[in-house]
């Protein structure tokens, strides 16, 4: 894998045959994942933009398994096809825009493949040991509300993914902040651009909240039992469907452990302030 | 009238604190029980009648439980599809039910923590998990076969 940058990729004409040229293996959280290229070069650029905690392995073993190609453009905008097993993700994009759509499915690769951890879509940050779960779908507002709770001081763990191990403990997924400007576009963000740090260790879940955006909402969250929280948790569960006793078992235990709130939150900042108000009170 | 019977096929069962969730894998749904509705539930195995049960609940909870609370809990197992037996009871009858046991414990205090509760919650395809659409929604993200009507796929590794 000589060159980082993808423009600096040999072209390449598409034929139906793959022919691999170059190969990456990597696991995360147990998701074995494969990445093939029928060019050299193109590869070393997602090095750095592999899922968080992934780790490149030499072996060629992958439960999913990507292949990518280069297809006929000109010599200034190479295009590429990307595959997954018989299914085109996207065909004949500019390179760039692959690598990127790549990119975004890696993540959810690894968090439908993950072997002993369960995937919900959570942000998830630790305040004063304890880690808090904010459980929601995509575009619910986590990374806003992540993002505010570091820099009031929380230890970032995901603005995506809370990864739970068998005891009900989140494991970090520290991804760069995927921060949405009022136009809709994304930035991603290192949690220490914004002063915060990303934390390393497994921690018990002590709050769980499943806020709901609304402009001008008032604060005023309602407890929720063990069995409702329980449910907040499974409504974004990745593979909740799939390993549905593995879901209950484990938010079973999240729940020996966690408060569970639901309700409205309007801005993040005054939200935050508030969550905190909530937290420091012990529930 | 034949005994209440819980169903038991394709369920899966979770203490969860004072609740118990289950989930329900012909539906793919969830839900939660509290522990009224979970004490009918375990004790509904066809060897007991609503008098039975009474006495279950008289003994585990209160001895205010009477036939209106486990009529309006085993309604609201039937509507989650967690008893053998047939459809629910009529609106009316249920509501009457309802009227009668409320008047006896009053709206205020503890004894309302008696009234059954059973919530349910749909568990998400990974596509539904990553758009927040029941029906799909936005799957660009995706690996295909992660599993936009089957996720039986993902589990066989696509």
């Amino acid at each position: 894998m000589p060159s980082s940058n993808p423009a600096d990729a040999p072209l390449k004409m598409h034929t139906d045959a793959f022919v691999e040229a170059d190969a990456l293996y990597f696991s995360c959280y147990g998701a074995q994942v494969g990445i093939l290229a029928d060019a050299v070069g193109v590869l070393p650029a997602l090095l750095d933009r592999l899922p968080p905690h992934a780790t490149i392995s030499d072996a060629p073993v992958s439960s999913c398994t990507y292949q990518l190609r280069l297809t006929e453009a000109t010599p200034d905008s190479p295009h590429c096809t990307l595959s997954l097993g018989n299914t085109t993700l996207v065909d004949n994009v500019p390179l760039t825009e692959g690598l990127n759509r790549l990119v975004s499915s890696l993540q959810v690769a690894v968090s439908c493949h993950a072997q002993n951890y369960l995937f919900v879509h959570a942000g998830a940050v630790v305040w004063k040991g304890t880690a808090l779960l904010l459980p929601g779908l995509s575009h619910a507002g986590k990374t806003t509300l992540v993002k505010a709770l570091v820099e009031a001081g929380a230890t970032y763990y995901s603005d995506e993914f809370a990864v739970l191990d068998d005891n009900g403990r989140v494991h970090p997924y520290a991804r760069p902040l995927a921060v949405r400007d009022e136009a809709g576009q994304v930035t991603h963000q290192p949690v220490e651009t914004l002063g915060g740090v990303a934390g390393t260790k497994p921690v018990p879940v002590g709050w769980m909240l499943a806020l709901q955006y609304e402009r001008g909402a008032v604060w005023e969250p309602t407890p929720l039992s063990a069995g409702q929280g329980a449910l907040r948790l499974l409504e974004n569960t990745v593979m909740a469907r799939t390993r549905s006793e593995d879901a209950l078992r484990i938010f079973g235990r999240v729940m020996e452990t966690a408060q569970a709130w639901q309700g409205k939150r309007g801005e993040a900042t005054q939200t935050v302030a508030a969550l905190l108000h909530l937290l420091e009170a012990g529930g | 009238m034949s005994n209440p019977r819980a169903r038991t096929t394709d369920l899966l069962k979770q203490p969860t604190g004072d609740d118990l969730v289950i989930f329900d894998q012909h539906r793919n749904i969830a839900h939660t029980l509290n522990r009224t509705a979970a004490l009918v539930f375990e004790h509904a195995d066809g060897t007991r009648d609503v008098a039975g049960l009474v006495s279950v609940l008289q003994a585990e909870l209160n001895e205010t439980a009477d036939e209106d609370l486990v009529l309006m809990t085993l309604d609201k197992l039937r509507r989650a599809h967690l008893l053998e037996d047939a459809g629910p009871r009529s609106a009316e009858t249920l509501r009457a039910s309802r009227r009668r046991f409320v008047r006896k414990i009053g709206l205020v205090g503890a004894l309302t923590l008696m009234l059954p509760v059973v919530e349910t919650a749909v568990a998400p395809t990974p596509v539904m998990a990553q758009s927040g659409s029941a029906t799909g929604g936005d799957s660009a993200t995706l690996p295909p076969g992660l599993c936009v009507s089957n996720d039986q796929a993902c589990a066989n590794g696509l």
